[in-house]
């Protein structure tokens, strides 16, 4: 009986601390994420522009201290060998078959072309503060052998959000995102994609925001 | 005429305010003739507004002006496309107007040109027009089969006659190898193409060899700063150019004549 209440009471002590809000969650995911340099690979599938779904690959490579992202197609096919890469005040495209670099203004430019705005994956928390999303209880899950968080998400206006509802997997420790799937009001999926060979990395600017010295130059007023 | 030029110039003064403007010189033998140049371009969103102006010395009469008009078509990392006309008209009532559209969207890449010209103008860079009299068209498509092949062909017809090209291109690693060939509108009319392009140290060259029918050498190479390019071909042409910075200079020399072209862009919205 006493091991019992014991028992009960260890469990009703670390209930508190195991409950914890989706914005802390994204707040530590935050906290990784924009502590250094990281590159990681994107495995999964997305929506295309005319609406089939497609093996995606991906590797994103971040300086989280200059807000730079450049995103690298490896699949679809289709895509492979472009790359887009995001700075606060520009977007620059690279399309490999015609060996161009589109540049856009940032304030201009949407990351589209793939059926799904890639950039809005990225940032979890904003999402949530600008009222985008709503986000329900994180719950504790173990993804792929690895203790994480589970949280979903619905959008308020869908077709303003681009998508209806999003579902996050998140690593405990260090808090990272496992896996990230967006859906559209039907349910269909838009982007599916796993988190892997998530890595440290020493970037500068010239590094992600280099392009073949031969590319033609668009720039985009 | 003249006084229609200045109008439609003064009309499109104040659309100068964000714009680029485009001063060339030019200048040809072998009587020597000197062209100064102006390029006027206006980006309003997707639409691109072109207006040229060409004097022409001692022979005003060569003097031109052309307008232009572009749209593009942005689709993001999946592709992109253009379409666009422009058109020129000569002191002596010589014309010119052409059509051209480009697509890239995933896989596949094309690009048509089509136009009229009702006469030769003494220069090979302005108004970089169908080198031939009456209607002309230029076709280019490329078509990847992987990630490592893609198919090249190209094409160009006149009134007089034109020629094909097809090739394969294979990438290793920073290396890409092409092989291809090739046909013009004469007797014997076979050439074959090799080419390789590679990135070394931060720089990229490509070199490109057509023998046969046709026998050419073209040599490109750039990196972060310059960008240079070299024709040497047989029977006797040769053609030199480099870009730096707001900078270009082209020079083309053949049995015919030489020509020189330097041109320096002004961006309106850095002043």
């Amino acid at each position: 009986m006493r091991r019992w209440w014991t028992a009960l009471l260890i469990a009703g002590m670390s209930l508190p601390a195991l409950a914890i809000s989706a914005d802390a969650l994204f707040d530590q995911v935050a906290a990784v994420l924009e502590k250094a340099p990281w590159q990681a690979r994107m495995v999964g599938r997305i929506i295309t522009p005319n609406g089939d779904i497609q093996a995606a690959d991906l590797i994103v490579k971040t300086l989280p201290k200059n807000e730079i992202v450049r995103i690298e197609f490896q699949k679809p096919d289709a895509l492979a060998d472009n790359y887009v890469v995001i700075t606060p005040e520009k977007v620059y495209n690279y399309l490999f078959l015609t060996n161009q670099v589109v540049i856009y203004p940032r304030e201009r430019a949407r990351i589209e072309g793939l059926g799904f705005d890639l950039s809005r994956m990225g940032d979890l928390r904003s999402l949530g503060e600008r009222g985008e999303i709503t986000w329900g209880a994180p719950e504790e899950v173990t993804y792929k052998g690895v203790p994480a968080w589970y949280v979903g998400g619905r959008a308020a206006d869908p077709d303003s959000a681009g998508f209806a509802r999003v579902e996050v997997w998140i690593a405990k420790k260090p808090a990272r995102p496992l896996r990230t799937a967006f859906f559209n009001a039907a349910g269909d999926t838009l982007s599916d994609l796993e988190w892997t060979e998530f890595k440290r990395a020493d970037f500068g600017r010239e590094d992600l925001v280099s392009f073949p010295p031969d590319a033609e130059i668009i720039e985009k007023k | 005429m003249k006084k229609l030029w200045l109008a439609i110039l003064l009309l499109m003064a104040p659309l100068a305010a964000a714009q680029s403007l485009e001063f060339g010189i030019w200048a040809g033998g072998p009587d020597l003739s000197i062209g100064p140049t102006v390029n006027l371009q206006v980006p309003l969103r997707d639409w691109t507004l072109d207006a040229y102006l060409r004097a022409y010395l001692p022979n005003a009469a060569e003097t031109s002006f052309g307008l232009g008009v572009r749209r593009a078509f942005e689709a993001g990392p999946a592709g992109r496309g253009e379409l666009g006309a422009r058109g020129f008209i000569g002191m002596d009532a010589h014309y010119w107007a052409e059509g051209f559209g480009n697509v890239v969207l995933g896989k596949g890449a094309l690009s048509v040109r089509g136009g009229y010209t009702y006469n030769r103008t003494p220069s090979h860079f302005w108004p970089l027009q169908g080198e031939t009299l009456g209607p002309y068209a230029r076709l280019e498509g490329k078509y990847r089969l992987d990630r490592r092949l893609t198919l090249l062909a190209r094409g160009d017809f006149h009134r007089e006659g034109g020629s094909a090209e097809a090739a394969l291109a294979w990438r290793v690693r920073r290396h890409t190898f092409t092989l291809g060939a090739g046909g013009v509108n004469r007797p014997s009319n076979a050439y074959a193409l090799l080419g390789c392009k590679t990135l070394y140290a931060g720089a990229v060259y490509a070199g490109e060899l057509r023998l046969g029918a046709l026998n050419e050498f073209r040599f490109h190479y750039a990196d972060r700063s310059y960008k240079a390019h070299l024709t040497l071909a047989y029977p006797a042409r040769a053609g030199v150019g480099l870009a730096w910075k707001s900078w270009k200079l082209d020079a083309e020399v053949d049995s015919a004549g030489y020509e020189f072209y330097l041109r320096y862009n002004l961006q309106l919205e850095e002043l």
